[in-house]
């Protein structure tokens, strides 16, 4: 093979199909990244998890295709300088020219690559790629990382009712992220938390288009260079919907950034890995933030509008400070029934997102 | 004619002597003891064959003068008691008046003696119990018995007598325990000819230590000063690295005297638990000053047992104060170099053999009993000590954050630990009168883990780091385990110990018996944090957990928790049965095969310098292993 690309467009293919490559694999190959020169240039990283395929412009002189160790393939592009570069194969080594500088490298076999397979398309959601990004974003942080309950390290993508879902939980909390959707294939899968992070850093935030094609047990996100073929997690992802509580005795409208930071100045005196929960005290249209921990206590009023009873309750403020961190929004709702019931996050208005988080029970 | 008659002198004298000498070291104990209540300040012993053949004691005493010479053979004959309510407050190793009739009566004995006082010496020379001659000499002021062919006239007993060199052994460890005991009397032990132990009788015990047990374990000695209920502990404990397999190197002494005695040796296991690996037993010399009111010497004639009048005091003395002496962060002898900046520590450098401080014993008598300990009482030789009231208060781990793990930073530690007591003394928001099991004193830290480099991790279980002149590897399961199980205590201690409630109980399935054990352990659980409840048969609902596993527990885990409940006789911790708070603060934490990165390692780095006890995990395995560079210098031949 030998093909012509801008140094940057190589680059820019490079890091994204090494979210893919294993760093250390027992085969050298599964260390590699494949470079096939067709109509463009395809570079390809798999590890059987996650398949990630991108193609970039170039000028193709002759069709062919090698696999390339990774890291040093990406540190020699990256170090390149700014100008064409020419990646030519003979004899199983790969020659890397640019300017001044050649690189004579040893490739490996592409026919013994483990490319992604090819797909039937079973069920497609289409959205936009900024939009899937918040929901990613708002979602993941909630994903287990227990390995032991392997159906909770996944995000659960549902479409339901005219619209489409992301769900993650870890049995202490759930976060859900909703949107509209018109067009309304029938698809629930469930999509390891760690690809949905590579896939967060590959998505822009734009109104571009990203596919989602459910097949057999892979699903795989096309957008209009790269194409993302993920595992899904078998198994039956809770029915999460029973977790959500139909009526609220005590529903609060209040700051999100003032309860945020409130709760960053209550965790101040608590160290990192022992945490102590937050109480809160719901009492008419004030809200206290009380925490105590080994080293003190703290204890902060914030103004909010109760539309419901007075009630104290306790919460690791983690779990909530997590969740807010990934509302958008001002003001939010925040609703409760017991001491020992979930608490509620929601919007003001609508169902672009919920959060629910199980409290804390304080000993007295 | 009746059958019954008295016994002649001689033959009750052989019967006693069997209670009384049971071989070579018990007649060595007694003429040593003899030696030092006769104000020696050098004795020496000399034994052939291991003591069968020959025993020769020669001290520098007060002599004997010439009429007490034959009467001092008699039986019940005694210079050291008058009348029984003396043995109230007996201050002298014999007084039974029973040792020398005994010895005599079983061996070829000769006895040479002279008082300052007096010219001329007596020889006295009996076999068998007979005095067959006694005679002017001359000779040096003290006395001199020379005890041969012991139990010539005793077949029976000679039979029993071990091979030479397994008495010989039984009197070197006499020996060592007299020495430990009387540090200010010179004693020195010859075996066919070979001197075996020499100690220098200056008073000073660790010297003697020293001298008995060589430079390794006299580096590795951690004070002792603690006062309780009026019971005084001093002496030593070494550090674990120093333990042995049996507890030979256990020397308990009671005013003066070498005991046996199980609340002590239990007091002295328990304080060590968690430290040791099981069967393993710490170097300790243990000197408890107990008034002699009470305690009953007179309980075995050869008085290597005590009864105490109250057991519970003397073991909660001992506890405390081995357990002061640990807790004072000296463990860091597994960091020799580290050490030495701490807190600006003198440094325990094996050769300095350290002096006590001048009348620190008795000081301790002045105070009370029932209060604490002396301002000055705690000082350790080789750790910054422990303050009297932290005995009786619960002290929040982290009153001084060290969380920024840069380098330099243990240093700004050591400035602000100097004003601690002042702060230390504002009432805290949570007083409770501890006892000795309690969250411990946590103002003791060890910067040294904040100061150390990271170079990584290997195995994907050990981390490798560098400080100072030293490698070390870290096990990281066990470091996490140790952090776990110091939380756990600490939130049971303080009673913070909350539920996480779980959105999806968790459902476990046992079998009938450990169903029935975990049920029976509900109450404890649910202390801890757990909330369970029974659901049918069989199967128990999780409904929270404590917040500490805020990474979640799985079935599995939580079924080994709850099923594996231990015995009755189980220590408890807080109420809680210490094996339980083992394995929780086991499951939670980071398994080895784990990659940790930079951040986590200097997270758990942090932890562990916050930690009562940074060096063991729960079960006693070490947590650090240390290379000095050196050792790989030497290793690599870089020097030889």
């Amino acid at each position: 093979m030998k093909a012509i690309i801008q140094k940057q467009q190589l680059l820019d293919a490079i890091v994204m199909v090494q979210k893919a490559v294993m760093q250390k694999a027992t085969l050298p190959i599964l260390e590699g990244i494949y470079l096939e020169a067709g109509e463009q240039l395809t570079l390809v990283g798999n590890c059987f998890d996650l398949g990630i395929a991108c193609t970039a412009d170039a000028d193709i002189r002759e069709k062919g295709a090698i696999v390339i160790q990774a890291r040093m393939f990406g540190e020699i592009i990256r170090r390149l300088p700014d100008a064409l570069i020419s990646i030519e194969t003979a004899n199983g080594k790969v020659k890397i020219e640019c300017m001044n500088t050649v690189f004579d490298i040893k490739g490996m076999d592409a026919e013994s690559y483990p490319l992604p397979p090819a797909y039937q398309e079973d069920t497609v959601v289409t959205l936009s790629q900024g939009t899937f990004r918040e929901m990613i974003h708002q979602t993941l942080f909630a994903v287990s990382q227990d390995d032991n309950r392997r159906i909770m390290t996944g995000i659960l993508l549902e479409t339901k009712d005219g619209g489409m879902s992301l769900v993650a939980l870890d049995g202490f909390r759930m976060a859900v992220s909703r949107m509209l959707l018109k067009q309304n294939d029938a698809m629930r899968v469930v999509i390891p938390g760690r690809n949905m992070s590579e896939i967060l850093k590959i998505l822009n935030n734009s109104e571009e288009e990203v596919r989602i094609v459910k097949t057999g047990s892979m699903v795989a996100f096309e957008m209009k260079n790269c194409r993302i073929v993920s595992k899904t997690i078998d198994g039956e992802f809770m029915n999460y919907h029973g977790y959500i509580p139909t009526q609220y005795e005590t529903v609060v409208v209040l700051n999100r950034r003032e309860f945020e930071d409130s709760l960053e100045r209550a965790s101040l005196i608590s160290s990192d890995d022992r945490r102590y929960p937050v109480r809160l005290h719901v009492t008419g249209d004030q809200m206290i933030v009380f925490s105590t921990a080994e080293m003190g206590s703290s204890k902060e009023n914030i103004g909010v509008r109760n539309e419901g009873g007075d009630l104290q309750i306790g919460f690791n403020p983690k779990f909530l400070i997590d969740a807010l961190k990934v509302i958008p929004d001002d003001n939010i709702k925040l609703s409760f029934n017991s001491q020992i019931g979930p608490a509620i996050i929601n919007p003001i208005e609508g169902e672009r997102y919920l959060f629910l988080i199980l409290p804390v029970r304080i000993k007295a | 004619m009746g059958k019954i008659i008295i016994l002649d002198e001689q033959t009750a004298n052989q019967i006693a002597a069997g209670e009384v000498v049971e071989g070579p070291a018990s007649v060595a104990k007694e003429l040593v003891e003899n030696a030092v209540d006769a104000g020696a300040s050098q004795v020496q012993v000399e034994i052939r064959n291991g003591g069968v053949k020959l025993i020769r004691v020669t001290d520098n005493g007060s002599g004997m003068e010439r009429d007490d010479v034959e009467l001092a053979f008699e039986r019940h004959a005694t210079s050291k008691i008058r009348k029984i309510t003396d043995l109230n407050d007996i201050r002298s190793m014999g007084f039974r008046g029973e040792a020398l009739a005994s010895i005599a009566s079983v061996s070829r004995l000769e006895m040479i003696t002279r008082t300052s006082e007096e010219i001329a010496g007596v020889k006295v020379a009996i076999e068998g119990g007979h005095i067959l001659s006694v005679e002017e000499t001359g000779c040096p002021a003290g006395t001199t018995f020379l005890v041969r062919d012991l139990f010539f006239n005793t077949p029976a007993r000679y039979k029993f007598l071990k091979k030479d060199v397994t008495e010989g052994a039984r009197v070197a460890d006499v020996m060592e325990r007299l020495a430990l005991a009387h540090p200010d009397v010179s004693i020195q032990l010859r075996s066919n000819g070979e001197i075996v132990m020499h100690t220098p009788g200056n008073g000073d015990l660790a010297s003697t230590v020293y001298s008995l047990y060589g430079k390794e374990t006299a580096g590795s000695l951690l004070k002792l000063s603690h006062i309780h209920e009026g019971i005084a502990v001093s002496g030593f404990v070494g550090r674990p690295s120093i333990a042995r397999g049996n507890r030979g190197r256990q020397t308990v002494l009671m005013n003066g005297r070498f005991i046996q005695n199980r609340s002590v040796t239990a007091a002295l296991d328990e304080a060590f638990k968690t430290l040791l690996m099981t069967r393993q037993f710490a170097f300790a010399v243990l000197v408890l000053d107990i008034p002699p009111m009470r305690v009953d010497v007179n309980v075995h004639p050869a008085k290597l047992e005590v009864r105490f009048s109250e057991e519970g005091a003397v073991f909660s003395a001992v506890h405390g104060a081995v357990r002061n002496a640990l807790m004072a962060g000296s463990l860091a002898g597994l960091l020799a170099p580290v050490e030495t900046l701490e807190a600006g520590k003198p440094p325990l450098a094996p050769f300095a053999v350290r002096i006590p401080v001048d009348g620190e014993a008795e000081q301790q008598h002045y105070v009370p009993p029932l209060t604490a300990l002396p301002p000055d009482a705690g000082k350790s030789i080789a750790s910054g000590g422990t303050r009297p009231e932290d005995k009786h208060r619960v002290e929040p781990e982290q009153t001084e954050s060290c969380t920024d793990g840069l380098p330099g930073k243990g240093e700004a530690y050591v400035e602000t630990s100097a004003d601690k007591p002042l702060r230390t003394a504002e009432p805290q928001p949570r007083i409770r009168v501890a006892t000795h099991n309690d969250f411990p004193d946590t103002s003791v830290r060890h910067p040294s883990f904040l100061e150390m480099r990271i170079v990584g991790q290997v195995f994907d279980a050990y981390l490798v780091l560098q400080h100072l002149d030293e490698m070390l590897l870290l096990d990281q399961h066990a470091a996490h385990e140790r952090i776990r199980f110091e939380d756990l205590k600490w939130s049971l201690a303080s009673g913070m110990t909350n539920s996480q409630q779980l959105m999806q109980p968790i459902r476990l399935e046992m079998s009938a018996m450990e169903y029935d054990q975990a049920v029976q352990s509900f109450e404890d659980l649910h202390r801890i944090g757990f909330e369970l409840e029974t659901f049918g048969r069989d199967t128990i609902l999780v409904r929270a957990i404590p917040t500490t596993f805020d990474g979640g527990l799985t079935g599995p885990e939580l079924a080994s928790i709850l099923s594996d409940w231990p015995r009755e006789s189980n220590r408890r911790q807080e109420g809680i049965s210490e094996e339980l708070l083992h394995r929780i603060s086991c499951k939670g934490a980071i398994k080895a095969n784990r990659m940790m990165g930079g951040e986590e390692i200097r997270a758990l780095l942090e932890r562990l310098s916050n930690l009562e006890n940074p060096y063991t995990c729960v079960h006693g395995r070490p947590i650090l292993l240390r290379f000095p560079r050196r050792e790989l210098e030497k290793r690599f031949k870089r020097i030889v």
